[in-house]
């Protein structure tokens, strides 16, 4: 059954397995979405601002024309539902510790994973400061490991555009991070 | 810089917890429930509605404006369509050229 098909089932019945079967399929992407937008500084609240987006979907389950596919009427759910959680954030906590994430690596080896961490964090805040869309792209292919397919996907946009954010966005870092005396 | 990047890589990343659905549908049930409306959020509906009323009773123009409230609170779809017609009617009749 498809995902439109659901939603006509849901609407019609009023049937909760209709739209439990809807965020099984879509929890991973829209959670992976989530947290790239709230950046793993804020991964703490990444699995309620998901579950927001599925409750806002469903008070707006209505409004579904099937213009898009539901996947990606969904994923601007989530851009927007996310974004606001990430500028409530800033406001609240403007700055964040860089090492706020050096408990955040797990590996056999603990001195070597306390490095990488602490590298991660200092290219995680640097990546804090990039535009919206550059820091979306950036986490979700670098920290979620998507390839650009899906990241096209979740932000609706070209695949060529989502290369374009991820070349544009690394070209900003290099600079912040040269600064900051950290270059590959 | 890629090399870098990849650093990012070795953080935790969120995963759907096992209950995530069942949450989700939990919450979505809450949104149901009518939730009550404070007592105080009823006195000031109250008080606005005294005030309405004393200050829109005192003229023909303010009792005009009343029943056309009271219309498009009983018959939202209808009476709404009734004045946007009856308003766009007078605004088509300003407008008109005069004839001659």
């Amino acid at each position: 059954m498809t995902d439109e098909e659901l939603v006509g089932r849901y609407r019609q019945a009023r049937d909760p397995s209709a739209f439990r079967e809807l965020v099984e399929r879509h929890a991973s992407r829209v959670l992976r979405l989530v947290s790239a937008v709230l950046g793993p500084f804020r991964h703490m609240d990444a699995e309620e601002t998901a579950q927001d987006v599925f409750v806002r979907a469903h008070e707006k389950l209505e409004q579904f024309r099937g213009e898009a596919s539901f996947g990606t009427w969904l994923y601007r759910i989530a851009w927007s539902v996310a974004l606001n959680k990430t500028k409530a954030a800033r406001i609240r906590l403007p700055h964040v510790a860089v090492d706020a994430l050096s408990a955040l690596a797990s590996g056999d080896d603990p001195q070597r994973d306390l490095l990488d961490a602490e590298r991660a964090a200092l290219v995680a805040a640097a990546v804090e400061t990039l535009p919206d869309l550059y820091r979306t792209a950036i986490y979700l292919h670098y920290w979620q490991q998507v390839p650009v397919s899906e990241i096209a996907a979740a932000l609706t946009v070209p695949e060529n555009t989502v290369k374009s954010y991820l070349l544009r966005g690394r070209e900003r870092l290099g600079q912040q991070l040269a600064k900051k005396g950290l270059s590959s | 810089m890629t090399t870098l990047l990849e650093s990012l890589g070795r953080l935790r990343r969120p995963q759907v917890g096992p209950f995530f659905a069942a949450r989700v549908l939990a919450r979505t049930a809450e949104g149901k429930a009518p939730r009550p409306v404070p007592w105080f959020l009823w006195l000031y509906w109250l008080v606005l509605l005294v005030a309405a009323s004393r200050l829109l009773v005192g003229s023909p123009a303010g009792l005009a404006i009343a029943a056309a409230v009271a219309a498009v609170v009983a018959f939202p779809a209808g009476s709404l369509a009734f004045l946007l017609r009856t308003f766009g009617a007078l605004v088509r009749e300003d407008g008109r050229e005069p004839r001659g």
